[in-house]
C-alpha cells in the first residue's frame, strides 16, 4: 500500500519538476522587439545594399508585424543557401540577438 | 501520515497548476489601456462596440462621438438604456467612455432620413442628407441662393404634422443648414471647377513621359499660401507643372533623398480653387498620423483608376523597395503603411482616409503610393506634412480657397 503512494507521490513531483521547467524554458528564451529590430535591418540594409546584394541578398520589402511581433523580410530569391547566409548577417551582424522571421521570396513593389 | 503527505501535495500541486493556467494580462498591456494621449483607443473602441452591436438585435445603436479629449462618447436611448450602458461598459474595460442620453435610436433616424427624402424630392434645392449622431438630429443641406425660399415653401407645406408622424421624429430634430452643392463632374475629367482630393491630375514623369496620377488633398503651407500634396514619384521635380485642365501649379518641394513620404507640394497658381474636400461627397474634418490609426483599423482609398476601395490596415512602417525608374532614395520608401485595399496604375496620390463612421466626413490619413502583390502601400499624411514643410491640409469647414 505505502509502496503505491510513494510512487504516485514520485510521479506527481516529477510532473511538477517537469512543468516547471518548462516554464523556465519558455521566458529564458527572449526575442527582440520586432520593431526595433527592423529599424536596425533598415539601418543596415541602407549602408550595406550592394554588398548584400554582391552575396545574392536583395530585400525587396521589411518591417515589423507589430500584432505577432514577427520582423517581416521580403527578399527578391530566397534558397537554402541564401536563406543561411541572410539568418547569419541578421542574427550576428545586425541584431545580435533573436527575433521571431517571417522570411519569404517577394518581388519589388510597383509604384503606381 | 503518508495518506496525509499524499494529499497535500496533491492538493498543492492542483491548486499551483489551476494558476500557472490562469490567463496573465501584462502590466504593459494595463498601461496602454489607461493610456488615452490620442484617440487611438476611442477608434478601437468604437469598431469593437460596432463589430458587436453588427447583428445584435437587443442593444439599439444611437449615434457616437470622439470628443477632444479623445473619450467615445456613446448615445443611449431610453429603450434598453441600462442594459446598453452596461454592455458597452463591459466592452470598454479600462478603456475611458462616456454615455449621453438621445430620443432616437440611429435606425429611427435613418428611417426618418429615408422618408423625408422620398417627400421632398426635388421640391427644394437639397445639397445633402445627413444624420449628426452627437446631437442626434436629421441635418438637411439646402443651397444658400435659395435657403430662405426653401425653408418658408417647406414651413408652409401642406400635411407637415404628418409627415413627422411617419417620420417618427419631432419638428426641432431638423436641422436645416446652408451649404454649397457638391461637385457632379467626374472624377476623370480633365477641368474640375475646385481642385479637390481624389481627381485626375496629368504631369511629366522623371522619364519625360506624361503621366496621369490622383490629386491628393488640399493643403496650406508654413508661409499660409494654399495649394494640393500629390504623388511624387509620377512628377519630374521641383518647377515641374502639373496640369489639371491645363496647369494648375508648379511642384514648389520635392526632395529626392532621405525621403519617408512618396509625395510633393504643388502651390497652386493665382485664382485656381483648391478645397478640403474629396471627390464623390468626402468632406475631410481632422487628419490623423500613422501611429493614431491602429493594425486592423478599416480605411478607404479613393483613386482615377479603382474609385473607392476599402481595406483594412496590416501594417506600419514597412519599407518596400520598388521596380526600376523609382526616384526616391534609390529604389526604396520607408515608413509606409500596408494595407488591403485594392489599387490599380493612375491611383497613385489618391488620398486614403478612415471609414469611422456614417457620416460623410471622413478623417485623412495619407496618399496611396503604390502595390506589392495584393497588398496596398500609403504615405502617412504627419510624415507628408514634415517633410514636405506643410501647415496642415485643408478641411471641408475651409471652404474653397484661392492664392
Amino acid at each position: 500500500m505505502n509502496s503505491s503512494y510513494f510512487k504516485l507521490l514520485f510521479v506527481c513531483l516529477l510532473v511538477l519538476v517537469l512543468t516547471a521547467c518548462n516554464e523556465k524554458t519558455e521566458t529564458e528564451k527572449e526575442y527582440m522587439d520586432a520593431v526595433s529590430a527592423a529599424k536596425l535591418l533598415s539601418e543596415y540594409n541602407k549602408s550595406n545594399r550592394n554588398e548584400l546584394k554582391m552575396e545574392g541578398i536583395i530585400i525587396t520589402m521589411l518591417g515589423p508585424d507589430e500584432i505577432n511581433n514577427v520582423l517581416e523580410v521580403d527578399l527578391l530569391k530566397v534558397n537554402k543557401k541564401i536563406e543561411k547566409k541572410f539568418k547569419k548577417i541578421l542574427f550576428e551582424d545586425v541584431l545580435h540577438q533573436e527575433v521571431r522571421l517571417r522570411l519569404e521570396q517577394g518581388g519589388y513593389g510597383i509604384p503606381q | 501520515m503518508f495518506k496525509l503527505i499524499l494529499k497535500v501535495t496533491v492538493l498543492s500541486m492542483l491548486f499551483g497548476m489551476m494558476v500557472y493556467m490562469l490567463p496573465k494580462e501584462s502590466s504593459a498591456n494595463s498601461e496602454l489601456y489607461l493610456a488615452n494621449e490620442d484617440n487611438t483607443r476611442a477608434i478601437e473602441l468604437y469598431q469593437k462596440i460596432m463589430n458587436y452591436l453588427d447583428g445584435n438585435q437587443e442593444i439599439k445603436y444611437a449615434g457616437a462621438y470622439i470628443d477632444e479629449s479623445n473619450t467615445l462618447n456613446v448615445g443611449l436611448v431610453p429603450e434598453n438604456k441600462e442594459q446598453t450602458k452596461e454592455v458597452i461598459s463591459s466592452l470598454a474595460g479600462n478603456l475611458p467612455i462616456k454615455f449621453y442620453n438621445v430620443k432616437y435610436s440611429f435606425e429611427v433616424l435613418e428611417n426618418a432620413k429615408e422618408i423625408f427624402k422620398k417627400e421632398v424630392n426635388g421640391k427644394y434645392n437639397i445639397t445633402s442628407l445627413d444624420i449628426s449622431e452627437k446631437e442626434n438630429k436629421l441635418v438637411i443641406g439646402l443651397q444658400p441662393d435659395s435657403y430662405s425660399t426653401s425653408m418658408r415653401n417647406f414651413n408652409l407645406q401642406k400635411g407637415k404634422e404628418e409627415l413627422f408622424e411617419r417620420m417618427q421624429i419631432d419638428a426641432e430634430d431638423i436641422i436645416f443648414i446652408e451649404e454649397e452643392p457638391l461637385t457632379t463632374q467626374a472624377r476623370t475629367d480633365s477641368n474640375q471647377d475646385e481642385k479637390l482630393g481624389g481627381i485626375r491630375i496629368t504631369s511629366p514623369n522623371p522619364q519625360g513621359n506624361t503621366e496621369e496620377s490622383t490629386l491628393g488633398f488640399g493643403v496650406i503651407d508654413t508661409t499660409g499660401k494654399y495649394g494640393f500634396v500629390m504623388s511624387g514619384h509620377p512628377v519630374k521635380g521641383v518647377g515641374t507643372w502639373v496640369s489639371q485642365g491645363g496647369g494648375v501649379g508648379q511642384v514648389t518641394t520635392d526632395r529626392l533623398t532621405n525621403r519617408k513620404s512618396d509625395a510633393a507640394y504643388v502651390r497652386t497658381s493665382s485664382g485656381k480653387v483648391v478645397s478640403g474636400t474629396i471627390y464623390g461627397g468626402y468632406r475631410i474634418n481632422a487628419h490623423y498620423g500613422w501611429a493614431n490609426m491602429p493594425v486592423g483599423a478599416e480605411i478607404m482609398q479613393h483613386g482615377i483608376s479603382t474609385n473607392v476601395t476599402t481595406g483594412t490596415i496590416t501594417s506600419r512602417q514597412k519599407e518596400v523597395y520598388f521596380s526600376s525608374n523609382y526616384k526616391y532614395n534609390s529604389g526604396g520608401m520607408t515608413m509606409l503603411v500596408e494595407a488591403t485595399y485594392k489599387s490599380a496604375s493612375g491611383d497613385s496620390g489618391g488620398p486614403v482616409t478612415g471609414k469611422i463612421n456614417s457620416s460623410v466626413y471622413v478623417q485623412l490619413l495619407g496618399i496611396h503610393v503604390g502595390a506589392k502583390g495584393s497588398r496596398a502601400y500609403y504615405s502617412p499624411v504627419d510624415i507628408i506634412l514634415t517633410e514636405l514643410n506643410l501647415s496642415r491640409p485643408l478641411y471641408s469647414k475651409d471652404g474653397n480657397v484661392k492664392n
